[in-house]
């Protein structure tokens, strides 16, 4: 039973070992400001992180507007421009069936984007449910979980993608054709669709191991620590020590994570697309670009340039977005 | 008068009351494989304690022996195994998590390392605030004030209310864990070693400031640490640890003044005593380790380290009984009439 020198405001007249006395005008001066307002103001500082998202930004609007921006479809063929350089009409010149290069560079930004953000998005669900759930269970759950992420991880990522990507694209033509006579949505008879979706799966089978393993060894050892306890020990419910201590404290490196490795979606996929195993043909991609680019590199280098430094600069970008980001949502490494 | 399940009746001053108190946690496996039985650490077992209102219960003994368990057990942190903890008239280890919340804001703790136990994601202000809002007990818009006059009742400058754990010395840390605990007004604080993480000249400060705030709010602590002088200048009763159970328990003066059991007076004279020759220590430190809780040795516990053991000390085990009113000791030394063979 509360007793009366015990009631909730007997504190307030403490006052303690120095310090203004209560109430004093200076505490009003200042807003709360919450660990994300701090967060943007140090990326923010950041020129490399700004620069990284400002090329991303744009990414982002070329890949919407692409059909708008482009000065020519994608898919024409200009049989009295075939290989001809960058010039006035085609700035970034032409490719040997007479397309624009500028306008196929733009598409494929679309279809990076598109890949890269199915990928990253299926990475960052599917990690985080499994590594929560793993963390969560325990025991001999945990163990296995554990041993199939080392055991995917123990393989070269891209050989594992490649391997997907070719043993699974036959069944997934199969379920989209049978879907297609269940359905007769046209999207499923369209080969490049399928081998959007075959390189989503492809990388989305593989990429979830890091966030699953982030995550799980975040909850692992956040559930230990003894500002968890801490507030277990005010009265909290799990919900509540999940929304305001766990999520902020993994969120931030996903955060970071996922940036990361939207980047190397993006390389996946050209290199998937690169080997012949990734978009298919008539669709755009930049990995596709170099590959048919390579047999004329020492003729018409433009073929390869184009593509090639698009996908390094849109790579580097978020790398340093990446970077920034790690460094705004961790307040240990804020500047002194 | 409280009426107690057993029939004896509950003190009104007694604030905490635990009874046979046990925690076991699952320790290594016995065998090489996973599924492979485990091991029980018995973190406490059977201890029992009283704390009257606005007294101090000191909990000291050797890292490991289990003191940190015993507060943790106290307000169902880790729940323990067996036992009662008797708080405002409750059994806590019969509640449902669900019951004990409303109870959770009587009952707060302080803890060892002022670094980790701050989220370094919040700000000082919400840590503060974090139990106020919990259970709803301010409403939003004094919920400024009060976390402003939290700070300044653990000398903290409420300006700083915004900013993060990492921008904060260990001392003004301990302080924001302080003012978390004490945000709900709580009547029984556990101070789990709440100084040993801090230089010696803080330490100093905050366990003036636990005293000072103990002494205003009419607290009731449990304080637990290995630094035999912070017990000394800040509890009424003293409990001795020896690998999960009571060696000795008296009233501060009294065990101080009189130590009985052999571990006591080891511990009492392996605290260095500046003397005109120099800095002195008593008696010989205890030589070897606190035997592994998983296996503790048979007969009385601190057989394999005491100076004055005896062959029956081998075979069975003391009972905790009053040697003089007030003062409880488990040596056979002492009790031969009430440890009879």
């Amino acid at each position: 039973m509360d007793s009366p020198s015990l009631a909730p405001t007997s504190i307030i007249q403490g006052n303690g070992r120095g310090g203004p006395p209560a109430g004093a005008g200076v505490l009003r001066a200042t807003k709360p400001r919450s660990f994300w307002d701090d967060a943007w103001y140090r990326f923010r500082h950041n020129w490399a992180g700004m620069a990284g998202l400002a090329i991303f930004v744009l990414l982002c609007l070329v890949a919407i507007f692409a059909k708008q921006i482009a000065p020519y479809g994608y898919l024409d063929q200009d049989w009295t421009a075939i290989l001809k350089p960058p010039s006035a009409t085609h700035i970034m010149g032409t490719d040997d069936l007479g397309r624009d290069v500028f306008s196929r560079v733009l598409m494929g930004g679309r279809t990076a984007l598109m890949v890269a953000t199915f990928i990253s998005l299926i990475g960052a669900i599917v990690g985080l449910l499994v590594g929560a759930f793993s963390a969560f269970a325990g025991g001999k759950v945990d163990a296995v979980v554990v041993w199939i992420i080392d055991g995917l991880m123990t393989f070269p990522t891209i050989w594992l993608a490649a391997f997907v990507s070719v043993s699974t694209a036959p069944a997934l033509k199969n379920l989209a054709a049978s879907l297609y006579s269940v359905t007769h949505w046209a999207f499923l008879k369209n080969e490049v669709m399928i081998s959007y979706a075959v390189v989503v799966f492809a990388i989305g089978m593989i990429n979830w191991t890091w966030p699953a393993r982030l995550v799980r060894s975040q909850v692992l050892s956040l559930r230990e620590r003894e500002f968890i306890e801490a507030t277990r020990a005010l009265g909290a419910s799990v919900r509540w020590i999940t929304m305001k201590h766990l999520v902020p404290n993994v969120l931030g490196s996903m955060i970071v994570l996922v940036t990361l490795s939207f980047g190397n979606a993006m390389l996946f996929e050209a290199s998937l697309s690169y080997l012949g195993i990734g978009i298919r043909p008539p669709g755009a991609s930049w990995g596709a670009m170099i590959f048919q680019g390579m047999s004329k590199v020492r003729t018409h280098p433009y073929l390869v340039l184009a593509p090639g430094i698009t996908l390094a600069v849109v790579v580097l970008a978020l790398q340093f977005m990446g970077d920034a980001l790690n460094d705004a949502l961790n307040p240990k490494s804020r500047s002194k | 008068m409280i009426q107690v399940r057993d029939g004896t009746a509950l003190d009104d001053s007694l604030v905490i009351r635990a009874r046979g108190l046990k925690t076991y946690y699952p320790g290594p496996h016995k065998g090489a494989w996973p599924w492979s039985g485990r091991l029980t650490v018995k973190a406490v077992d059977d201890v029992s304690l009283d704390i009257r209102r606005g007294q101090t219960l000191g909990l000291v003994g050797e890292s490991g022996c289990g003191k940190t368990t015993v507060g943790r057990s106290l307000l169902q942190l880790v729940r323990p195994t067996a036992g009662e903890v008797f708080f405002e008239g409750q059994d806590l280890c019969k509640l449902k998590d669900a019951e004990l919340h409303p109870l959770r804001r009587r009952m707060q703790i302080i803890f060892q390392d002022p670094y980790a136990s701050l989220d370094s994601r919040c700000t000082i202000g919400f840590t503060i605030s974090e139990g106020l809002l919990i259970h709803k007990l301010v409403p939003p818009a004094e919920l400024r004030d009060r976390v402003a006059d939290l700070m300044v009742t653990v000398g903290l400058n409420p300006a700083f209310e915004n900013r993060y754990p990492h921008e904060f010395s260990g001392g003004q840390r301990q302080r924001v864990g302080i003012a978390r605990a004490l945000a709900t007004s709580p009547t029984f604080i556990v101070g789990d070693e709440p100084i040993s993480a801090l230089d010696v000249s803080i330490q100093a400060q905050i366990i003036n400031l636990l005293r000072t705030l103990r002494d205003k709010l009419n607290l009731t602590m449990l304080f637990i640490s290995h630094d035999l002088r912070a017990v000394r200048y800040l509890s009424d009763q003293v409990a001795v640890m020896y690998l999960g159970k009571v060696a000795e328990m008296a009233s501060t003066d009294e065990l101080f003044a009189n130590p009985l059991h052999p571990y006591t007076q080891a511990l009492l004279g392996s605290v260095p005593k500046p003397s005109w020759s120099g800095v002195e220590i008593e008696a010989p430190a205890l030589s070897g380790d606190v035997p592994s809780p998983i296996n503790p040795p048979r007969g009385c516990y601190f057989s394999t380290r005491c100076p004055r053991v005896m062959p029956r000390c081998g075979e069975a085990q003391p009972a905790l009984v009053e040697a003089s009113p007030g003062h409880k000791v488990a040596c056979f030394l002492i009790s031969a009439a009430a440890n009879p063979v």
